[in-house]
């Protein structure tokens, strides 16, 4: 089963692969830019506490079938969404992020579309850092995470426009765990990120749907430069096995599966303040990738922190 | 910890999330793109759940596509052929791989023969739907699930 492989051997593996071979570096760039680049709501060592807002428009340009068949589209929906975040270090090695969501959609079927919009899914993330950058050595710095999500937003069929654009919720909790490992090499650094994922069951019509885990893996790579402006890729694969439901003749539900790649720059704009973005495209993966619109993305991201 | 500055971003967010509130809702309830007709030949023809009934289904267009369309569902009963009217039918678009179904009510209109019309089913996203119907009867319900792919 990969839920009890994933964790344990990938994390070692990369602890030793990322640690034990490379030799100590002061890091002194790195350690000051790359935080975040991927993930803005995260707090550097040094700072007590942050606020952010990002905006996201992604157009879905396709989709890949239960089968894994991909197919293309000119009618796929384009969402915008805008988080509000908030961070706040509780003591040197714990962070809390809340992260409040409002998502609009713009649809359109044959002879209508619609915009439409509401708040999503609040979640709370948690980071527990273990060891920081340099702290032992030669090894990376690693994190632990847990993270919650709670049904806030409308989910689909809850939704009152007529083309349901103001759906912007999956309808269930979520519960991530995680961890993190970084390991800086002076101007570079190298991040990777595993989570599983579980939902709570929902109301299906004629019976309740259960979730399989979701297993969730983002590795990402950069420079700072020495003006602390920062540039990266990113690559994020996501799988979650067949659920089920337990109306009569729904049967196994196969979960979502895909892989995402992208890039990211942030650009310091002073001690408080940074500006960010990414882009990113899921990636038409016929055959692997199964029940998922394919989409293009783009984020940009202010971040203010206290030091 | 100073705060300073945090005013002008609440704000800009406000304003931005007050706006965008504002332009939501209001449309028309969504339609068939076209005239409802169904052909000849069914899409498929399945089981009920408990197996003592037979169901034809057409769809408008056929196969079904991304928008509102409509279903046709022929209940026959699997052992002798005869057609069942009078039944109590429910259907319920559900899109089992996201967990979720649609803004939109079904209607369902009962016809001669054992004819059942259920209109605006609306499937807004690419993948597979299904529609979860129950066929309810004085002498027990029962179930059939038809499964279609939306490109």
């Amino acid at each position: 089963m990969c839920r009890s492989r994933w964790p344990g051997r990938a994390v070692a593996a990369l602890l030793l692969a990322l640690g034990v071979s490379w030799p100590a570096a002061a890091a002194a760039q790195a350690c000051c830019g790359a935080s975040g680049l991927v993930i803005p709501a995260r707090l550097r060592v040094y700072d007590d506490y942050g606020l952010g807002v990002q905006a996201t428009e992604r157009q879905t340009y396709g989709s890949l079938a239960a089968d894994g068949r991909y197919s293309g589209t000119s009618t796929g929906d384009l969402v915008t969404e805008q988080d509000l975040f908030a961070m706040a270090r509780l003591s040197s090695r714990i962070q809390l992020a809340l992260l409040v969501p409002y998502v609009e959609t713009y649809r359109r079927i044959p002879g209508q579309s619609e915009w439409g919009g509401f708040f999503g899914d609040v979640t709370v993330n948690g980071r527990f850092e273990v060891a920081h950058s340099g702290e032992h050595g030669a090894w990376p710095a690693l994190t632990l995470l847990a993270g919650l999500t709670a049904p806030t937003g409308r989910a689909p069929d809850q939704a009152h426009n007529p083309l349901g654009t103001d759906a912007a919720g999956t309808g269930s909790f979520q519960g991530n765990l995680g961890v993190e490992v970084e390991r800086l090499f002076q101007h570079w650094f190298v991040m990777f990120d595993g989570w599983l994922s579980q939902r709570t069951s929902r109301a299906s019509p004629g019976g309740r749907q259960s979730f399989a885990p979701r297993l969730t893996a983002l590795l990402a790579g950069g420079y700072v430069f020495d003006s602390r402006l920062a540039a990266g890729a990113f690559a994020t694969v996501v799988g979650e096995g067949n659920g089920r439901d337990t109306a009569p003749g729904a049967g196994t539900v196969p979960g979502p599966r895909y892989a995402t790649t992208g890039l990211a720059g942030a650009i310091p704009l002073d001690q408080s303040w940074r500006l960010q973005a990414t882009a990113s495209a899921d990636l038409p993966l016929g055959g692997w990738g199964r029940n998922q619109p394919t989409t293009f993305a783009f984020g940009t991201s202010l971040v203010r922190v206290w030091p | 910890m100073c705060f300073a500055g945090r005013r002008p971003i609440l704000v800009a967010g406000l304003v931005v999330l007050g706006a965008t509130a504002a332009g939501c809702g209001g449309a028309a309830a969504p339609a068939p793109a076209g005239p409802i007709s169904f052909g000849a030949e069914p899409l498929m023809v399945l089981p009920s759940t408990a197996g003592t009934k037979q169901i034809t289904v057409w769809t408008s267009p056929q196969p079904p596509v991304k928008g509102v369309n409509a279903v046709q569902l022929l209940v026959t009963d699997a052992a002798t052929g005869a057609p069942l009217p009078g039944l109590v039918v429910q259907a319920v678009p559900w899109m089992p791989s996201h967990a979720h179904g649609t803004s939109a009510r079904t209607q369902v209109v009962p016809q001669d023969g054992g004819l059942y019309q259920v209109d605006n089913v609306y499937l807004y996203m690419d993948g597979t739907w299904q529609l979860r119907t129950t066929l309810g009867a004085a002498d027990g319900d029962d179930t059939v699930v038809p499964e279609f792919d939306v490109p």
